[in-house]
């Protein structure tokens, strides 16, 4: 079951909240420690794997 | 703006029209009007037609000699093109505006989103339209011009309010003299920087944001269909936001935001506004010539006033709301401010409605403007993110969208729908028997009929009844209570005064046999019933209105 886009929406204001509240030295840390403690209710450690393949990509401007 | 060498008013395309001071006899004294409105941009004008049309006279005074300059508000919505077309003045509008249904939102390039607006065959107009402001007023001018009972006063600077017992004096100067005018209501349409605003000790409150964005149109033959493009992070302007949308007569478009900390004045200049026109214009592919027409700096509030009413006079459009632009509500709203009041105001002028009525004027109004606020702070944050928080989420889902459907729908503008009069005082409470179908407050979705036509060809300029055919039931009855409880009332019943062959109506009011609707002018429902007597029905009415009778 994946979430609603409503609920979506919701996680969304809450992370920008949240990572305006973890402030610039520590936004790092707290995404990293979210991504972690969201890894330990998956399945297995292939689906964090395959996530973390995922939002590797498109992370710099492609070079035209 | 305009590029240097060139007037306020010296457009590439547009000739702007001067208009002379009215001619008043110099014994005329102090004038009388059943409604003066004060400002005649596209609100006022579209205030003027809506009491004309129920055959109210007014008096339209503005300070300028012609219209706007610069080409400001040019998306149309929908439901603004059923109330341009009940005030006569839609054909010049259909003819020159360009409509569209779809957008297109990029990422660095890419193409990450593109999405529909809801458009279907039962929807005589299109979701939205392009039509430069100018044109705008010309067309509202050129309709109000055809009308004796519109007065319209250029070079008119109102200079004075003053209360009395039946209405308003207003003092009025011209190039001739002053003189004054005695008004029962007065319309404030006099927009952002209201006179009539700030005479009655009135402010809007609420708040700025810190994005701003540069508006600028271009003229330039560049292929591309009327589309709404929004550019993300383009590599024109790194980190920032572009939109472009087309208009007529070859005319472009172009916002695009300022970087965080550039100065109002460097990002105005017309050598910093060329350059970046010219990169935006390369990224997306014109390698042909361009020519700047204008531009204008622009930064997002949402402001509103209080109550949109003090005593006899009515706020209506900018002078009582500043909303963003992102959600293109801000010329949409005030045409549905305007044809609100003017059709109550008409009524109780014409004695068919008691002063009751006028109170729903400011929570319909007011309410809609909450409703826009709402929604247009989800899209500024998307579209200029306040803080860093907002901007990496934003970033996040962005660079999601390249490769994942469900990051998408962040990236959609939520162009909004009409609002619901939920809340409204003369919006009746809902029948539970009904499963589906617009409820009390919504708008009355439009129908395609059978002969070419549309319902909303057929409601009429008041308010109408929509009767679902019972079969057994005679209706000579309900026509002859509602006539004469309500002389002006339109009655429709589906099976005798309009066919619904394919019952296509019935499914889109969710209507069963029996059945009925009652609409208002506006266009939005008032009251529904599953199964309602003709008294029933002339009663619910006259509460709406106000009348004595109802007691």
């Amino acid at each position: 079951m994946s979430l609603s886009f409503t609920e979506m929406e919701t996680v969304y204001e809450a992370l920008a909240g949240a990572i305006d509240q973890a402030g610039d030295d520590h936004a790092a840390l707290f995404l990293t420690k979210l991504a972690l403690f969201l890894a330990k209710d998956m399945e297995n450690s292939e689906q964090v794997l395959a996530a973390i393949r995922e939002c590797l990509r498109s992370l710099g401007r492609e070079q035209a | 703006m305009r590029p240097k060498g060139r007037g306020e008013l010296d457009s590439l395309y547009f000739e702007y029209p001067h208009f002379d001071p009215p001619v008043r006899s110099a014994a005329s004294g102090k004038e009388e009007t059943p409604v003066l409105i004060v400002g005649a941009g596209p609100v006022g004008l579209v205030a003027a037609l809506t009491l004309a049309e129920q055959g109210t006279k007014c008096i339209v005074i503005e300070l300028k000699d012609t219209f706007n300059d610069g080409s400001r508000a040019i998306c149309i919505a929908r439901q603004s093109y059923y109330l341009l077309e009940k005030i006569g003045a839609i054909d010049a509008f259909l003819k020159k505006s360009l409509g569209w249904t779809m957008g297109r939102t990029f990422y660095r390039g890419q193409q990450i989103l593109e999405f529909e607006m809801p458009n279907g065959r039962d929807d005589k107009f299109l979701p939205m339209y392009n039509l430069e402001q100018q044109y705008i007023e010309q067309f509202l001018h050129e309709a109000a011009s055809r009308s004796p009972l519109i007065d319209i006063r250029w070079q008119s600077e109102l200079t004075g309010l003053t209360d009395t017992a039946s209405g308003i004096v207003a003092k009025v100067q011209d190039p001739t003299g002053a003189y004054d005018i005695a008004a029962q209501w007065l319309l404030a349409a006099d927009g952002a920087r209201s006179a009539v605003r700030s005479m009655r000790g009135l402010k809007l409150r609420g708040d700025n944001y810190e994005g701003r964005y540069v508006i600028a149109d271009v003229r330039m033959n560049h292929d591309y269909p009327t589309i709404r493009r929004a550019l993300f992070d383009p590599a024109c302007l790194p980190g920032g936001t572009v939109l472009i949308h087309r208009q007529p007569e070859n005319i472009w478009r172009i916002d695009y935001q300022l970087a965080p900390g550039e100065s109002a004045e460097e990002a105005t200049r017309e050598e910093t506004v060329r350059a970046k026109v010219s990169a935006i214009l390369r990224e997306i592919g014109h390698e042909g010539p361009w020519e700047l027409e204008w531009w204008s700096i622009y930064s997002a509030n949402t402001l509103l006033l209080d109550d949109y009413r003090d005593g006899r006079i009515f706020f209506i459009g900018d002078s009582a709301h500043i909303v963003p632009i992102f959600g293109v509500r801000g010329l949409n709203n005030g045409i549905a401010d305007a044809q609100n009041i003017g059709w109550k105001l008409a009524l109780v002028l014409a004695g068919r409605a008691g002063p009751g009525l006028l109170k729903s004027y400011t929570p319909e109004r007011r309410g809609a403007t909450l409703d826009v606020f709402a929604n247009a702070t989800k899209s500024t944050r998307f579209m200029t993110p306040p803080t860093r928080g907002w901007s990496l989420v934003r970033d996040a889902a962005l660079s999601l969208a390249l490769d994942h459907d469900f990051a998408r729908p962040f990236a959609n503008p939520r162009q909004m729908m009409p609002y619901t009069y939920a809340d409204s005082p003369i919006t009746a409470p809902d029948d539970p028997g009904f499963a589906a179908g617009p409820h009390p407050g919504m708008v009355a979705p439009d129908v395609a009929l059978s002969d070419g036509t549309f319902l909303s060809d057929h409601v009429g300029n008041g308010f109408c009844c929509l009767c679902f055919a019972e079969p057994g039931r005679k209706t000579d009855d309900l026509l002859k209570t509602l006539s004469a409880r309500h002389p002006d009332l339109r009655v429709i019943i589906t099976g005798t005064t309009m066919t619904d062959p394919d019952g296509v109506m019935a499914r889109r009011y969710g209507a069963q046999p029996g059945a009925t609707y009652l609409i208002r002018p506006d266009l939005h429902v008032a009251a529904r019933w599953t199964h309602a007597d003709a008294e029933v029905i002339a009663d619910a009415l006259a509460r709406l209105l106000d009348l004595k009778e109802a007691l």
